[in-house]
Protein backbone atom coordinates (compact mmCIF):
# COMPACT_ATOMS: atom_id res chain seq x y z
CA UNK A 1 0.00 0.00 0.00
CA UNK A 2 1.31 3.42 -0.89
CA UNK A 3 2.10 5.72 2.03
CA UNK A 4 -0.58 8.35 1.64
CA UNK A 5 -0.40 11.94 2.61
CA UNK A 6 -3.51 13.65 4.03
CA UNK A 7 -3.68 15.58 0.81
CA UNK A 8 -3.85 12.37 -1.23
CA UNK A 9 -6.55 11.02 1.06
CA UNK A 10 -8.57 14.18 0.70
CA UNK A 11 -8.56 14.02 -3.08
CA UNK A 12 -9.22 10.30 -3.14
CA UNK A 13 -12.11 10.47 -0.66
CA UNK A 14 -13.85 13.40 -2.25
CA UNK A 15 -13.44 12.36 -5.86
CA UNK A 16 -14.06 8.62 -5.57
CA UNK A 17 -17.84 8.96 -5.61
CA UNK A 18 -18.10 12.19 -7.49
CA UNK A 19 -19.86 12.11 -10.87
CA UNK A 20 -19.93 14.53 -13.78
CA UNK A 21 -22.45 14.00 -16.54
CA UNK A 22 -20.84 14.01 -19.96
CA UNK A 23 -22.43 15.93 -22.82
CA UNK A 24 -25.67 14.60 -24.28
CA UNK A 25 -24.25 13.68 -27.64
CA UNK A 26 -21.39 11.52 -26.33
CA UNK A 27 -23.39 8.29 -26.57
CA UNK A 28 -24.39 9.15 -30.15
CA UNK A 29 -20.76 9.87 -31.02
CA UNK A 30 -19.67 6.53 -29.58
CA UNK A 31 -22.28 4.70 -31.64
CA UNK A 32 -21.29 6.58 -34.78
CA UNK A 33 -17.60 5.94 -34.26
CA UNK A 34 -18.23 2.23 -33.66
CA UNK A 35 -20.41 2.01 -36.74
CA UNK A 36 -17.73 3.64 -38.89
CA UNK A 37 -14.96 1.51 -37.46
CA UNK A 38 -13.80 -1.06 -40.01
CA UNK A 39 -13.94 -4.73 -39.19
CA UNK A 40 -10.78 -6.22 -37.68
CA UNK A 41 -8.03 -5.20 -40.02
CA UNK A 42 -6.24 -7.73 -42.18
CA UNK A 43 -2.49 -7.86 -41.53
CA UNK A 44 -0.70 -5.56 -43.98
CA UNK A 45 1.31 -8.42 -45.43
CA UNK A 46 -1.68 -10.70 -46.03
CA UNK A 47 -2.72 -9.22 -49.41
CA UNK A 48 0.93 -9.27 -50.52
CA UNK A 49 1.32 -12.91 -49.52
CA UNK A 50 -2.04 -13.89 -51.02
CA UNK A 51 -1.37 -12.17 -54.34
CA UNK A 52 2.17 -13.55 -54.47
CA UNK A 53 0.91 -17.09 -53.98
CA UNK A 54 -1.77 -16.57 -56.63
CA UNK A 55 0.77 -15.21 -59.09
CA UNK A 56 3.24 -18.00 -58.42
CA UNK A 57 0.50 -20.63 -58.82
CA UNK A 58 -0.78 -18.99 -61.99
CA UNK A 59 2.60 -18.75 -63.62
CA UNK A 60 3.42 -22.34 -62.68
CA UNK A 61 0.27 -23.88 -64.08
CA UNK A 62 0.02 -21.50 -67.02
CA UNK A 63 2.91 -23.35 -68.64
CA UNK A 64 0.69 -26.32 -69.44
CA UNK A 65 -1.98 -24.19 -71.04
CA UNK A 66 0.48 -22.27 -73.12
CA UNK A 67 1.81 -25.30 -74.95
CA UNK A 68 0.23 -25.66 -78.37
CA UNK A 69 -1.74 -28.80 -79.07
CA UNK A 70 0.73 -29.81 -81.73
CA UNK A 71 3.57 -29.85 -79.31
CA UNK A 72 1.51 -31.47 -76.59
CA UNK A 73 0.87 -34.53 -78.68
CA UNK A 74 4.54 -35.04 -79.32
CA UNK A 75 5.94 -38.07 -77.57
CA UNK A 76 8.31 -40.89 -78.17
CA UNK A 77 5.59 -43.39 -78.93
CA UNK A 78 3.62 -41.18 -81.28
CA UNK A 79 5.34 -38.79 -83.61
CA UNK A 80 8.54 -37.59 -82.11
CA UNK A 81 9.77 -34.32 -83.33
CA UNK A 82 12.92 -34.51 -85.33
CA UNK A 83 14.88 -31.51 -86.30
CA UNK A 84 17.65 -31.63 -88.82
CA UNK A 85 20.55 -29.39 -88.40
CA UNK A 86 23.69 -28.99 -90.37
CA UNK A 87 26.50 -28.34 -87.96
CA UNK A 88 29.04 -25.95 -89.22
CA UNK A 89 32.60 -27.12 -89.23
CA UNK A 90 35.57 -25.05 -90.13
CA UNK A 91 34.73 -22.43 -92.71
CA UNK A 92 31.99 -24.52 -94.22
CA UNK A 93 28.84 -22.69 -95.14
CA UNK A 94 25.67 -24.65 -94.34
CA UNK A 95 23.43 -25.42 -97.26
CA UNK A 96 19.72 -26.14 -97.30
CA UNK A 97 18.82 -29.78 -97.37
CA UNK A 98 16.63 -31.26 -100.03
CA UNK A 99 13.11 -31.67 -98.74
CA UNK A 100 12.42 -34.97 -97.06
CA UNK A 101 16.03 -35.94 -96.59
CA UNK A 102 18.31 -35.93 -93.67
CA UNK A 103 21.76 -34.48 -93.93
CA UNK A 104 24.29 -37.21 -94.12
CA UNK A 105 26.44 -35.70 -91.43
CA UNK A 106 23.59 -35.40 -88.99
CA UNK A 107 24.60 -36.73 -85.62
CA UNK A 108 22.20 -38.93 -83.69
CA UNK A 109 21.50 -38.23 -80.08
CA UNK A 110 19.74 -41.19 -78.57
CA UNK A 111 17.50 -41.80 -76.88
CA UNK A 112 15.25 -38.88 -77.67
CA UNK A 113 13.98 -37.15 -74.55
CA UNK A 114 10.78 -38.72 -73.41
CA UNK A 115 9.75 -36.33 -70.73
CA UNK A 116 12.65 -34.13 -70.02
CA UNK A 117 16.22 -33.51 -70.83
CA UNK A 118 18.75 -32.94 -68.08
CA UNK A 119 19.44 -29.28 -67.48
CA UNK A 120 23.05 -29.76 -68.50
CA UNK A 121 21.77 -30.45 -72.02
CA UNK A 122 20.94 -26.80 -72.35
CA UNK A 123 23.83 -25.47 -74.28
CA UNK A 124 24.06 -21.87 -75.24
CA UNK A 125 23.83 -21.46 -79.00
CA UNK A 126 26.54 -19.76 -80.95
CA UNK A 127 25.80 -17.08 -83.50
CA UNK A 128 26.51 -19.62 -86.23
CA UNK A 129 23.85 -21.91 -84.83
CA UNK A 130 21.36 -19.12 -84.95
CA UNK A 131 22.23 -18.32 -88.55
CA UNK A 132 21.59 -21.85 -89.46
CA UNK A 133 18.32 -22.16 -87.66
CA UNK A 134 17.10 -18.98 -89.29
CA UNK A 135 17.18 -20.90 -92.52
CA UNK A 136 13.82 -22.63 -92.40
CA UNK A 137 14.96 -25.21 -94.90
CA UNK A 138 16.97 -26.78 -92.11
CA UNK A 139 13.89 -27.50 -90.11
CA UNK A 140 11.61 -30.34 -91.05
CA UNK A 141 9.07 -32.35 -89.21
CA UNK A 142 9.35 -36.02 -88.55
CA UNK A 143 5.81 -36.54 -89.79
CA UNK A 144 6.93 -35.73 -93.32
CA UNK A 145 9.69 -38.28 -93.24
CA UNK A 146 8.12 -41.67 -93.30
CA UNK A 147 11.39 -43.41 -93.94
CA UNK A 148 12.65 -42.37 -90.53
CA UNK A 149 9.45 -42.56 -88.55
CA UNK A 150 10.54 -45.60 -86.64
CA UNK A 151 13.78 -44.03 -85.56
CA UNK A 152 13.51 -42.31 -82.24
CA UNK A 153 16.32 -39.99 -82.75
CA UNK A 154 17.02 -36.36 -82.37
CA UNK A 155 19.17 -35.34 -85.25
CA UNK A 156 22.07 -33.29 -84.19
CA UNK A 157 20.94 -29.89 -83.05
CA UNK A 158 22.59 -29.56 -79.70
CA UNK A 159 21.88 -25.90 -79.24
CA UNK A 160 18.25 -25.59 -80.19
CA UNK A 161 17.06 -25.67 -76.61
CA UNK A 162 18.05 -22.11 -76.01
CA UNK A 163 17.28 -20.87 -79.45
CA UNK A 164 14.67 -18.33 -78.48
CA UNK A 165 16.94 -16.73 -75.94
CA UNK A 166 18.87 -14.87 -78.52
CA UNK A 167 16.61 -14.77 -81.52
CA UNK A 168 14.54 -11.81 -82.53
CA UNK A 169 10.97 -12.14 -81.38
CA UNK A 170 9.70 -12.86 -84.87
CA UNK A 171 11.64 -16.09 -84.83
CA UNK A 172 10.09 -17.34 -81.65
CA UNK A 173 7.62 -19.18 -83.90
CA UNK A 174 10.24 -21.87 -84.26
CA UNK A 175 10.08 -22.49 -80.59
CA UNK A 176 6.79 -24.23 -81.38
CA UNK A 177 8.95 -27.03 -82.70
CA UNK A 178 10.70 -27.50 -79.41
CA UNK A 179 9.77 -30.56 -77.41
CA UNK A 180 7.33 -30.04 -74.55
CA UNK A 181 9.74 -30.60 -71.70
CA UNK A 182 12.03 -27.92 -73.07
CA UNK A 183 9.21 -25.43 -73.40
CA UNK A 184 8.19 -26.01 -69.82
CA UNK A 185 11.48 -25.11 -68.31
CA UNK A 186 13.15 -22.52 -70.47
CA UNK A 187 13.40 -19.11 -68.84
CA UNK A 188 15.10 -15.84 -69.57
CA UNK A 189 16.47 -13.46 -66.99
CA UNK A 190 16.10 -9.73 -67.51
CA UNK A 191 16.89 -6.65 -65.49
CA UNK A 192 14.97 -3.38 -65.67
CA UNK A 193 16.25 0.07 -64.73
CA UNK A 194 13.32 2.43 -64.42
CA UNK A 195 12.58 6.01 -63.50
CA UNK A 196 9.12 7.37 -63.05
CA UNK A 197 7.24 10.56 -62.50
CA UNK A 198 4.13 9.88 -60.45
CA UNK A 199 1.10 11.80 -59.35
CA UNK A 200 -0.24 10.95 -55.95
CA UNK A 201 -3.79 11.47 -54.83
CA UNK A 202 -4.59 11.15 -51.15
CA UNK A 203 -7.81 11.06 -49.18
CA UNK A 204 -8.22 11.90 -45.52
CA UNK A 205 -11.03 10.36 -43.51
CA UNK A 206 -11.88 11.19 -39.91
CA UNK A 207 -11.84 8.19 -37.60
CA UNK A 208 -14.51 9.81 -35.43
CA UNK A 209 -17.21 12.31 -36.41
CA UNK A 210 -15.51 14.86 -34.15
CA UNK A 211 -12.85 15.33 -36.79
CA UNK A 212 -15.08 15.43 -39.86
CA UNK A 213 -14.65 19.19 -40.22
CA UNK A 214 -10.90 18.85 -39.83
CA UNK A 215 -10.68 16.15 -42.49
CA UNK A 216 -12.74 18.29 -44.88
CA UNK A 217 -10.40 21.24 -44.29
CA UNK A 218 -7.34 19.12 -44.95
CA UNK A 219 -8.86 17.48 -48.04
CA UNK A 220 -9.66 20.90 -49.50
CA UNK A 221 -6.25 22.27 -48.64
CA UNK A 222 -4.03 19.45 -49.89
CA UNK A 223 -3.71 19.14 -53.64
CA UNK A 224 -2.18 16.53 -55.85
CA UNK A 225 1.28 15.49 -54.79
CA UNK A 226 4.17 14.65 -57.10
CA UNK A 227 6.47 11.73 -56.62
CA UNK A 228 9.66 10.49 -58.26
CA UNK A 229 10.66 6.86 -58.20
CA UNK A 230 13.66 4.80 -59.13
CA UNK A 231 13.33 1.06 -59.52
CA UNK A 232 15.55 -1.88 -60.31
CA UNK A 233 13.60 -5.02 -61.16
CA UNK A 234 14.92 -8.46 -61.90
CA UNK A 235 12.65 -10.74 -63.80
CA UNK A 236 12.34 -14.14 -65.36
CA UNK A 237 10.08 -14.81 -68.29
CA UNK A 238 9.02 -17.69 -70.46
CA UNK A 239 9.04 -18.18 -74.20
CA UNK A 240 5.41 -17.15 -74.30
CA UNK A 241 6.00 -13.87 -72.56
CA UNK A 242 4.79 -14.76 -69.06
CA UNK A 243 7.08 -13.33 -66.47
CA UNK A 244 7.58 -12.65 -62.81
CA UNK A 245 9.49 -9.58 -61.63
CA UNK A 246 10.74 -8.39 -58.30
CA UNK A 247 13.31 -5.92 -57.05
CA UNK A 248 13.45 -2.70 -55.12
CA UNK A 249 11.96 0.73 -55.65
CA UNK A 250 12.57 4.02 -53.89
CA UNK A 251 9.99 6.81 -54.10
CA UNK A 252 10.02 10.34 -52.76
CA UNK A 253 6.71 12.13 -52.71
CA UNK A 254 6.71 15.90 -52.33
CA UNK A 255 3.95 18.38 -51.70
CA UNK A 256 3.87 22.13 -51.37
CA UNK A 257 1.17 23.33 -49.00
CA UNK A 258 0.04 26.92 -48.74
CA UNK A 259 -1.30 27.38 -45.25
CA UNK A 260 -3.36 30.36 -44.26
CA UNK A 261 -2.90 30.75 -40.54
CA UNK A 262 -5.60 32.76 -38.79
CA UNK A 263 -4.30 36.09 -37.47
CA UNK A 264 -1.00 35.63 -39.32
CA UNK A 265 0.13 38.53 -41.54
CA UNK A 266 0.89 36.33 -44.53
CA UNK A 267 0.51 32.85 -45.92
CA UNK A 268 2.92 30.13 -44.93
CA UNK A 269 4.29 27.63 -47.39
CA UNK A 270 5.34 24.22 -46.25
CA UNK A 271 7.27 21.76 -48.38
CA UNK A 272 6.36 18.30 -47.20
CA UNK A 273 8.08 15.09 -48.25
CA UNK A 274 7.27 11.43 -47.75
CA UNK A 275 9.57 8.54 -48.65
CA UNK A 276 8.86 4.88 -49.34
CA UNK A 277 10.89 1.81 -50.19
CA UNK A 278 8.99 -0.90 -52.02
CA UNK A 279 9.59 -4.51 -52.92
CA UNK A 280 7.43 -5.26 -55.95
CA UNK A 281 6.24 -8.69 -57.01
CA UNK A 282 4.70 -8.43 -60.46
CA UNK A 283 3.25 -10.91 -62.93
CA UNK A 284 3.64 -9.86 -66.56
CA UNK A 285 2.36 -11.15 -69.88
CA UNK A 286 3.75 -9.74 -73.07
CA UNK A 287 2.99 -10.26 -76.72
CA UNK A 288 4.89 -9.20 -79.83
CA UNK A 289 3.31 -6.89 -82.38
CA UNK A 290 6.02 -6.56 -84.98
CA UNK A 291 8.95 -4.97 -83.21
CA UNK A 292 6.79 -3.66 -80.42
CA UNK A 293 6.08 -5.81 -77.40
CA UNK A 294 3.07 -4.95 -75.30
CA UNK A 295 1.59 -6.53 -72.24
CA UNK A 296 0.14 -6.09 -68.82
CA UNK A 297 1.67 -6.13 -65.37
CA UNK A 298 -0.24 -6.99 -62.22
CA UNK A 299 1.14 -7.41 -58.77
CA UNK A 300 1.71 -6.29 -55.25
CA UNK A 301 4.20 -4.04 -53.53
CA UNK A 302 5.41 -4.64 -50.00
CA UNK A 303 6.47 -1.24 -48.76
CA UNK A 304 7.84 0.79 -45.92
CA UNK A 305 6.77 4.41 -45.53
CA UNK A 306 9.37 6.44 -43.64
CA UNK A 307 10.99 9.82 -43.12
CA UNK A 308 7.88 12.01 -43.39
CA UNK A 309 8.83 15.68 -43.11
CA UNK A 310 6.79 18.86 -43.06
CA UNK A 311 3.91 20.75 -41.48
CA UNK A 312 0.16 21.05 -41.70
CA UNK A 313 -2.80 22.35 -39.75
CA UNK A 314 -3.47 20.65 -36.44
CA UNK A 315 -7.06 19.87 -35.42
CA UNK A 316 -6.78 22.99 -33.26
CA UNK A 317 -6.10 25.15 -36.31
CA UNK A 318 -2.44 25.91 -35.71
CA UNK A 319 0.55 25.12 -37.87
CA UNK A 320 2.33 22.04 -36.55
CA UNK A 321 5.33 20.05 -37.66
CA UNK A 322 4.84 16.33 -38.17
CA UNK A 323 8.43 15.33 -39.08
CA UNK A 324 8.53 11.70 -38.02
CA UNK A 325 12.23 11.63 -37.15
CA UNK A 326 12.00 14.67 -34.89
CA UNK A 327 11.27 13.91 -31.22
CA UNK A 328 8.18 15.71 -29.99
CA UNK A 329 6.71 16.27 -33.45
CA UNK A 330 3.01 15.82 -34.02
CA UNK A 331 2.53 12.02 -34.24
CA UNK A 332 0.58 11.90 -37.49
CA UNK A 333 3.05 9.58 -39.23
CA UNK A 334 5.27 6.70 -38.24
CA UNK A 335 7.46 4.30 -40.16
CA UNK A 336 4.81 1.91 -41.40
CA UNK A 337 4.90 -1.31 -43.36
CA UNK A 338 2.18 -1.79 -45.90
CA UNK A 339 1.19 -3.33 -49.19
CA UNK A 340 0.01 -1.88 -52.49
CA UNK A 341 -1.79 -3.30 -55.48
CA UNK A 342 -0.13 -2.53 -58.80
CA UNK A 343 -1.33 -2.66 -62.40
CA UNK A 344 0.38 -1.37 -65.50
CA UNK A 345 0.64 -1.66 -69.25
CA UNK A 346 4.13 -2.45 -70.45
CA UNK A 347 5.40 -1.37 -73.86
CA UNK A 348 8.89 -2.19 -75.08
CA UNK A 349 10.89 -1.93 -78.26
CA UNK A 350 14.32 -3.43 -78.99
CA UNK A 351 17.05 -0.83 -79.32
CA UNK A 352 20.18 -2.93 -79.31
CA UNK A 353 21.69 -6.26 -78.55
CA UNK A 354 19.44 -7.75 -75.84
CA UNK A 355 18.41 -4.25 -74.84
CA UNK A 356 14.90 -2.82 -74.90
CA UNK A 357 13.42 0.57 -74.18
CA UNK A 358 10.42 0.30 -71.85
CA UNK A 359 7.51 2.58 -71.06
CA UNK A 360 5.03 1.43 -68.45
CA UNK A 361 2.08 3.58 -67.43
CA UNK A 362 0.69 2.33 -64.14
CA UNK A 363 -1.62 2.88 -61.18
CA UNK A 364 -0.94 1.75 -57.64
CA UNK A 365 -3.05 1.84 -54.51
CA UNK A 366 -1.65 1.47 -51.00
CA UNK A 367 -3.94 -0.73 -48.92
CA UNK A 368 -3.22 0.43 -45.34
CA UNK A 369 -3.15 4.14 -44.55
CA UNK A 370 0.20 5.95 -44.48
CA UNK A 371 -0.84 7.88 -41.38
CA UNK A 372 -0.14 6.55 -37.89
CA UNK A 373 -2.67 4.10 -36.45
CA UNK A 374 -3.57 6.35 -33.53
CA UNK A 375 -3.81 9.55 -35.58
CA UNK A 376 -7.29 11.09 -35.74
CA UNK A 377 -7.38 10.92 -39.55
CA UNK A 378 -6.77 8.04 -41.90
CA UNK A 379 -4.74 9.06 -44.94
CA UNK A 380 -4.82 6.74 -47.94
CA UNK A 381 -2.94 7.26 -51.19
CA UNK A 382 -3.08 6.23 -54.86
CA UNK A 383 -0.25 6.60 -57.33
CA UNK A 384 -0.45 6.99 -61.07
CA UNK A 385 2.57 7.49 -63.28
CA UNK A 386 4.81 6.44 -66.12
CA UNK A 387 7.88 4.29 -65.74
CA UNK A 388 10.45 4.68 -68.46
CA UNK A 389 13.76 2.88 -68.69
CA UNK A 390 15.71 0.03 -70.13
CA UNK A 391 15.45 -3.75 -70.01
CA UNK A 392 18.54 -5.82 -70.50
CA UNK A 393 18.51 -9.55 -71.00
CA UNK A 394 21.12 -11.23 -68.84
CA UNK A 395 22.95 -13.99 -70.69
CA UNK A 396 20.96 -16.63 -72.55
CA UNK A 397 18.03 -18.78 -71.62
CA UNK A 398 18.31 -21.18 -68.72
CA UNK A 399 16.51 -24.02 -67.04
CA UNK A 400 15.25 -23.99 -63.53
CA UNK A 401 16.44 -26.97 -61.51
CA UNK B 1 -36.71 5.38 -24.38
CA UNK B 2 -36.47 3.31 -21.25
CA UNK B 3 -32.95 2.48 -20.10
CA UNK B 4 -32.04 -0.62 -18.18
CA UNK B 5 -31.49 0.05 -14.53
CA UNK B 6 -28.60 -1.44 -12.64
CA UNK B 7 -29.17 -1.89 -8.99
CA UNK B 8 -27.74 -5.24 -7.99
CA UNK B 9 -24.88 -7.62 -8.86
CA UNK B 10 -27.43 -9.93 -10.47
CA UNK B 11 -28.52 -7.19 -12.81
CA UNK B 12 -24.84 -6.33 -13.34
CA UNK B 13 -24.25 -9.89 -14.55
CA UNK B 14 -27.20 -9.62 -16.90
CA UNK B 15 -25.67 -6.42 -18.22
CA UNK B 16 -22.32 -8.12 -18.81
CA UNK B 17 -23.99 -10.94 -20.70
CA UNK B 18 -25.87 -8.39 -22.82
CA UNK B 19 -22.67 -6.52 -23.65
CA UNK B 20 -20.93 -9.75 -24.53
CA UNK B 21 -23.69 -10.32 -27.08
CA UNK B 22 -22.99 -6.78 -28.38
CA UNK B 23 -26.61 -5.90 -27.57
CA UNK B 24 -26.86 -2.14 -28.00
CA UNK B 25 -29.57 -1.81 -25.33
CA UNK B 26 -27.27 -3.26 -22.67
CA UNK B 27 -24.31 -1.23 -23.94
CA UNK B 28 -26.32 1.94 -23.54
CA UNK B 29 -27.32 0.88 -20.03
CA UNK B 30 -23.64 0.42 -19.13
CA UNK B 31 -22.85 3.82 -20.59
CA UNK B 32 -25.67 5.57 -18.72
CA UNK B 33 -24.75 3.91 -15.46
CA UNK B 34 -20.99 4.40 -15.49
CA UNK B 35 -20.39 7.44 -17.72
CA UNK B 36 -20.63 9.94 -14.81
CA UNK B 37 -18.01 8.20 -12.68
CA UNK B 38 -15.72 7.51 -15.61
CA UNK B 39 -16.05 11.11 -16.77
CA UNK B 40 -14.47 12.18 -13.47
CA UNK B 41 -11.57 9.79 -14.06
CA UNK B 42 -11.16 11.21 -17.54
CA UNK B 43 -11.40 14.82 -16.28
CA UNK B 44 -8.64 14.17 -13.76
CA UNK B 45 -6.23 13.18 -16.53
CA UNK B 46 -7.31 15.71 -19.13
CA UNK B 47 -6.52 19.42 -19.27
CA UNK B 48 -10.06 20.40 -20.09
CA UNK B 49 -13.54 19.01 -20.57
CA UNK B 50 -13.30 18.61 -24.34
CA UNK B 51 -10.19 16.48 -24.04
CA UNK B 52 -11.84 14.48 -21.27
CA UNK B 53 -14.83 13.68 -23.48
CA UNK B 54 -12.52 12.56 -26.29
CA UNK B 55 -10.73 10.24 -23.87
CA UNK B 56 -14.03 8.90 -22.55
CA UNK B 57 -15.37 8.31 -26.04
CA UNK B 58 -12.26 6.38 -27.08
CA UNK B 59 -12.36 4.43 -23.83
CA UNK B 60 -16.00 3.38 -24.29
CA UNK B 61 -15.27 2.28 -27.85
CA UNK B 62 -12.45 0.11 -26.54
CA UNK B 63 -14.64 -1.18 -23.72
CA UNK B 64 -17.41 -2.33 -26.06
CA UNK B 65 -15.03 -3.63 -28.72
CA UNK B 66 -13.10 -5.73 -26.20
CA UNK B 67 -15.80 -6.62 -23.75
CA UNK B 68 -14.92 -10.30 -24.09
CA UNK B 69 -11.63 -9.53 -22.34
CA UNK B 70 -13.43 -8.73 -19.09
CA UNK B 71 -12.80 -11.87 -17.08
CA UNK B 72 -15.08 -11.04 -14.17
CA UNK B 73 -12.25 -11.30 -11.62
CA UNK B 74 -12.80 -7.80 -10.32
CA UNK B 75 -15.67 -5.36 -10.63
CA UNK B 76 -16.86 -4.18 -14.00
CA UNK B 77 -16.36 -0.59 -12.85
CA UNK B 78 -12.73 -1.26 -11.88
CA UNK B 79 -12.02 -2.83 -15.26
CA UNK B 80 -13.61 0.11 -17.07
CA UNK B 81 -11.68 2.63 -14.95
CA UNK B 82 -8.41 0.96 -15.93
CA UNK B 83 -9.35 1.26 -19.60
CA UNK B 84 -10.13 4.96 -19.17
CA UNK B 85 -6.77 5.52 -17.45
CA UNK B 86 -4.91 3.55 -20.12
CA UNK B 87 -6.66 5.50 -22.86
CA UNK B 88 -5.69 8.76 -21.20
CA UNK B 89 -2.09 7.62 -20.82
CA UNK B 90 -1.87 6.62 -24.48
CA UNK B 91 -1.57 10.19 -25.63
CA UNK B 92 0.86 11.32 -22.97
CA UNK B 93 4.01 12.94 -24.22
CA UNK B 94 7.07 11.79 -22.29
CA UNK B 95 8.43 15.30 -22.39
CA UNK B 96 5.71 16.24 -19.91
CA UNK B 97 7.80 14.65 -17.20
CA UNK B 98 10.87 16.74 -17.83
CA UNK B 99 9.08 20.08 -17.36
CA UNK B 100 10.18 21.72 -14.15
CA UNK B 101 8.52 24.58 -12.37
CA UNK B 102 10.95 26.86 -10.61
CA UNK B 103 10.28 27.33 -6.92
CA UNK B 104 8.78 23.89 -6.32
CA UNK B 105 12.00 22.12 -5.35
CA UNK B 106 11.09 20.38 -2.16
CA UNK B 107 11.46 17.20 -0.13
CA UNK B 108 9.04 14.32 0.16
CA UNK B 109 8.07 15.29 3.70
CA UNK B 110 6.86 18.75 2.80
CA UNK B 111 3.33 17.73 1.97
CA UNK B 112 2.93 14.94 4.48
CA UNK B 113 1.87 16.98 7.50
CA UNK B 114 -1.67 17.69 8.75
CA UNK B 115 -3.78 19.78 6.45
CA UNK B 116 -5.33 23.10 7.38
CA UNK B 117 -9.07 22.83 7.95
CA UNK B 118 -9.82 24.89 4.84
CA UNK B 119 -8.75 21.93 2.73
CA UNK B 120 -11.65 19.73 3.80
CA UNK B 121 -14.12 22.50 2.98
CA UNK B 122 -13.26 22.33 -0.69
CA UNK B 123 -15.90 21.02 -3.05
CA UNK B 124 -15.30 18.18 -5.47
CA UNK B 125 -15.52 20.48 -8.45
CA UNK B 126 -12.83 22.75 -7.01
CA UNK B 127 -10.55 19.78 -6.35
CA UNK B 128 -11.03 18.64 -9.91
CA UNK B 129 -10.14 22.07 -11.25
CA UNK B 130 -7.02 22.14 -9.09
CA UNK B 131 -5.86 18.83 -10.56
CA UNK B 132 -6.55 20.01 -14.09
CA UNK B 133 -4.40 23.08 -13.54
CA UNK B 134 -1.35 20.98 -12.72
CA UNK B 135 1.28 20.56 -15.45
CA UNK B 136 0.83 17.31 -17.42
CA UNK B 137 3.55 15.29 -15.68
CA UNK B 138 2.51 16.34 -12.16
CA UNK B 139 -1.15 15.71 -12.88
CA UNK B 140 -0.62 12.23 -14.25
CA UNK B 141 1.69 11.01 -11.53
CA UNK B 142 -0.52 12.51 -8.78
CA UNK B 143 -3.60 10.82 -10.24
CA UNK B 144 -1.91 7.48 -10.64
CA UNK B 145 -0.25 7.43 -7.24
CA UNK B 146 -2.59 9.34 -4.96
CA UNK B 147 -5.97 8.37 -6.39
CA UNK B 148 -5.56 5.20 -8.48
CA UNK B 149 -3.10 3.69 -6.00
CA UNK B 150 -0.28 2.71 -8.38
CA UNK B 151 3.20 2.37 -6.88
CA UNK B 152 6.15 4.36 -8.23
CA UNK B 153 7.53 1.17 -9.78
CA UNK B 154 4.26 0.61 -11.63
CA UNK B 155 4.09 4.24 -12.75
CA UNK B 156 7.66 4.01 -13.94
CA UNK B 157 6.85 0.92 -16.01
CA UNK B 158 3.58 2.25 -17.40
CA UNK B 159 4.93 5.65 -18.39
CA UNK B 160 8.45 4.64 -19.30
CA UNK B 161 10.04 7.07 -16.85
CA UNK B 162 12.47 6.66 -13.96
CA UNK B 163 11.05 5.87 -10.52
CA UNK B 164 12.92 8.89 -9.19
CA UNK B 165 11.14 11.06 -11.76
CA UNK B 166 7.80 9.70 -10.59
CA UNK B 167 8.64 10.46 -6.94
CA UNK B 168 9.85 13.93 -7.76
CA UNK B 169 6.77 14.73 -9.87
CA UNK B 170 4.48 13.55 -7.05
CA UNK B 171 6.18 15.69 -4.45
CA UNK B 172 6.02 18.73 -6.68
CA UNK B 173 2.39 18.06 -7.54
CA UNK B 174 1.44 17.93 -3.85
CA UNK B 175 3.39 21.10 -3.14
CA UNK B 176 1.75 22.91 -6.03
CA UNK B 177 -1.74 21.78 -4.99
CA UNK B 178 -1.17 23.00 -1.44
CA UNK B 179 0.10 26.35 -2.67
CA UNK B 180 -2.88 26.75 -4.99
CA UNK B 181 -5.38 25.91 -2.27
CA UNK B 182 -3.81 28.33 0.19
CA UNK B 183 -3.61 31.00 -2.49
CA UNK B 184 -7.29 30.56 -3.40
CA UNK B 185 -8.29 30.85 0.27
CA UNK B 186 -6.32 34.09 0.61
CA UNK B 187 -8.12 35.50 -2.40
CA UNK B 188 -11.48 34.37 -0.98
CA UNK B 189 -10.73 36.08 2.34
Amino acid sequence: MNPKSPLDELFRRKLSHYEVTPSDDLWDNIQLARAKKPSPSIPFWAPWLFTSLCLATLIYFSQDYLIPEQAKSTSLEEKPLQVHFTPKTGGEIPTPLPSGKTHTRSKKVAPIFKNSLPPQAAIIPTNDDIDQVTNTANLTNQTEQTDQASESTFTSFPHIATLDATLPHELSMYSELLPVPFKKKLWFAKIDFLLSQDFVQSSLTAKTPLFDTYSTLRNNQEDLKVSNSFAVRMGISTLKGWGLRSGIQYSRMSQTLTLIIPDAPHQTTSKNTFETIDIPLILTKEQSFGKLRAGFSLGTYLNMAFNQKGSFYSPGGSLIEFTSSKPGSYPAFKNRLGASLYSGISLSIPIGNSLEFIAEPYVRSRIPAISAEDYVLEQKIWYGGLFIGFRKQIGKGFYLP
Amino acid sequence: MRYLNIASPVEDNELIQGCLRQDRKYQEAVFRHYAGKLMVVSLRYARHRMEAEDILQDAFIRIFDHFDQFQGKGSLEGWMRRIVVNTALKNIDKKSFSNEIIGLETTAEDASGALPSVFSQLHEEELLQLIQQLPDGYRIVFNMYAIEGYSHAEISALLGIQESTSRSQLVKARKMLQSQILESQKVAV
